[in-house]
């Protein structure tokens, strides 16, 4: 006679309730941490990548690479060092440069970059696979006390075209540093893009000129005060920049006019390839995502050794139990399997709970994941990827589960009814 | 600890990787490679210190070293022992120009040494035109195998699908174009 060996599985499981409950849920929790860390990790690499597209060159002071692509694409970190506008000028004007969009950064409104441009950026400025952007309502800036709005500073601020707004200097974290006596008028709403411009407010460059009239070294001078009518009598075309994308004739020439421009006497520059200081970036932050990747494989196996625990101690309370299956005519092959089955039960629950609980998670911060820090959650169940992931704790599982299964074996083979507890 | 702060530490330890990108810095044992691709058009740059090449970067004095410098050209104009592009992407090469420091009086590329800083590199650059661009999915790298002295390429590319950088060793000589990753 074959014993139904699944249903002593369920059985057996049952009767030790809770201790099996705490095992899935830890493995679960290690479950979901695992494939959290490589879920954020693929998908900030998509979001990232996704900023910028069709841009050939990004102009900036000469620093690092990585920190001009950071700030000026990314909003991440502040630039050391600014460009003249003569240079900017004398690029753009350059044979195989066929578009130029300047970008001045360094002030702020309630949170959010300000960034100076040109209406060049509405038109050239293209994210995630070449599209371009668009208005979800209004239109391009036009005078220079207009501004633009990403979609992400419209919803949170409930701005809509016509809405009067004031911009900060620096990161705004000092009221004294606003610009109130020259308010701004929203013209327009960018559509979402899941990109930093989602929370940027775009204004001309001839504004950000305007707001610093009168002001000095990074406060206002004392006594100073040009109202808003009167900036129109002042030069407002833009001394300085802080970098600018450049889309050239031909692809072929990129690298020629990068070498160029980082060669360039004069003004020290640096022209990046936003593409190619991307994956020098990841190649630095690679070593972390594996350090973490690291980290959560041994959660995983801190989960299974927990299970495998909680089995091998379950066991010298179970050698009468095994006694009477093997009297009622179970093999020790059965034992085996019983508890290879078991534990293998218990690892597969715990991955779709894991699996659910991420899912649970990941659809409550993307939305403050997408407005915080520009990363893009998708939610979803499994992908390939992580399919892979599962089988390997599964598999760790199966493997792990031998120890307490061949103790069963052994018990099983060496214990008679008189076993003593 | 943020995102946002951990990026800004992030990109201060990416500051040494970024610096290669400015500018030519001449390290021994490590060279560029370039690949840009507009329509049909593929061009395939090699920018390396001749001592990774050859061993030595001064005018050759020994005949052995005359011979050396003879082989890396010979080397570097049979494209496809160096850089051998996908026979799916149909490409035939159009152009090649190598430039070699030392070269045989009357080239019109010889004065290529930098005699102030002691170094002297070689380039070279390969145009192929190829029938199915968008079948360029990676590059099979043979610089390494002609040029036992090079260690390490760091290979840009910019095509339609995007622009990307790998770091390409002796033991994984194969390109991945930004396509196909």
């Amino acid at each position: 006679m074959r014993l139904p060996l699944w249903h002593l599985t369920v059985a057996s499981i049952r009767n030790r309730g809770l201790a099996t409950v705490l095992t899935v849920v830890a493995i679960a929790l290690s479950v979901s941490l695992l494939l959290g860390v490589e879920r954020l990790r693929n998908d900030a690499r998509a979001s990232f990548a996704n900023t910028l597209s069709g841009t050939d060159l990004i102009v900036g002071a000469r620093s690092g690479a990585v920190q001009l692509l950071l700030y000026s694409v990314f909003h991440i970190g502040d630039a050391t060092h600014d460009v003249s506008w003569s240079r900017i000028d004398a690029l753009r004007s350059h044979k195989d440069v066929a578009w130029l969009v300047p970008l001045s950064l360094g002030d702020s409104h309630r949170g959010f970059r300000v960034v100076g441009t040109t209406a060049d950026f509405f038109a050239h400025v293209q994210t995630g696979n070449r599209q371009p952007l668009r208005f979800s309502a209004g239109r391009a800036f036009d005078g220079v006390f207009d501004a633009v709005v990403g979609a992400e500073v419209a919803a949170s601020l409930g701005y809509a075209p016509g809405a009067k707004i004031v911009l900060s200097h620096g990161a705004g974290e000092f009221a004294a540093a606003e610009h109130g006596d020259k308010p701004f008028t929203v013209t327009g709403v960018l559509a979402r893009t899941g990109t930093p411009v989602d929370r940027s407010v775009l204004v001309g460059l001839a504004a950000i000129e305007a707001i610093h009239l009168d002001w000095q070294g990074g406060s206002r001078i004392p006594g100073v005060e040009i109202p808003a009518q009167f900036v129109g009598k002042f030069d407002l075309s833009p001394k300085r920049v802080t970098a600018a994308l450049i889309g050239l004739e031909r692809r072929s020439t990129v690298f020629r006019v990068q070498r160029e421009i980082n060669t360039s006497d004069g003004e020290p520059l640096l022209a990046i390839l936003p593409g190619v200081t991307l994956d020098e970036l990841w190649r630095v932050v690679g070593v972390v995502e594996r350090v973490l990747l690291a980290v959560s494989a041994f959660v995983v196996a801190v989960g299974l050794a927990g299970l495998v625990a909680t089995l091998v101690s379950s066991l010298s309370a179970r050698r009468r139990e095994l006694a009477i299956l093997r009297a009622l005519g179970a093999g020790p092959g059965d034992v085996f399997v019983l508890l290879m089955t078991e534990s293998v039960l218990l690892a597969v629950a715990g991955c779709v709970l894991g699996v659910a609980c991420l899912w649970a998670l990941s659809a409550g911060i993307a939305p403050w994941l997408m407005a915080e820090h520009g990363v893009q959650l998708v939610p979803r169940f499994v992908d390939q990827s992580e399919l892979v992931w599962l089988v390997g704790v599964v598999a760790a599982a199966l493997l792990a589960s031998v120890i307490p299964a061949w103790r069963a074996y052994r018990y099983s083979l060496a214990d008679g009814m008189t076993v003593r507890m | 600890m943020t995102t946002r702060q951990m990026l800004s530490g992030l990109c201060l330890m990416a500051f040494s990787l970024g610096a290669s990108a400015a500018g030519g810095a001449h390290e021994h044992g490590v060279a560029r490679l370039s690949l840009v691709q507009d329509n049909t058009t593929v061009t395939l740059g090699f920018d390396s210190p001749l001592d990774s090449l050859v061993g030595f970067e001064h005018a050759p004095r020994t005949e052995a070293q005359k011979k050396a410098l003879t082989q890396a050209r010979v080397t570097l104009e049979g494209a496809v022992q160096a850089v051998d592009l996908p026979a799916a992407a149909a490409c035939t090469r159009t152009s090649v120009d190598i430039e070699l420091p030392f070269g045989e009086p009357g080239d019109k590329h010889a004065a290529h040494a930098d005699d102030h800083s002691g170094h002297s590199d070689a380039e070279a650059e390969y145009v192929f035109d190829c029938a199915h661009p968008a079948a360029l999915t990676q590059v099979t790298v043979g610089l390494f195998k002609a040029f036992p002295r090079l260690k390490r390429l760091d290979a840009e590319a910019a095509t339609a699908a995007g622009q990307g950088k790998v770091v390409l060793r002796p033991a994984q000589a194969t390109w991945l174009l930004p396509a196909a990753r």
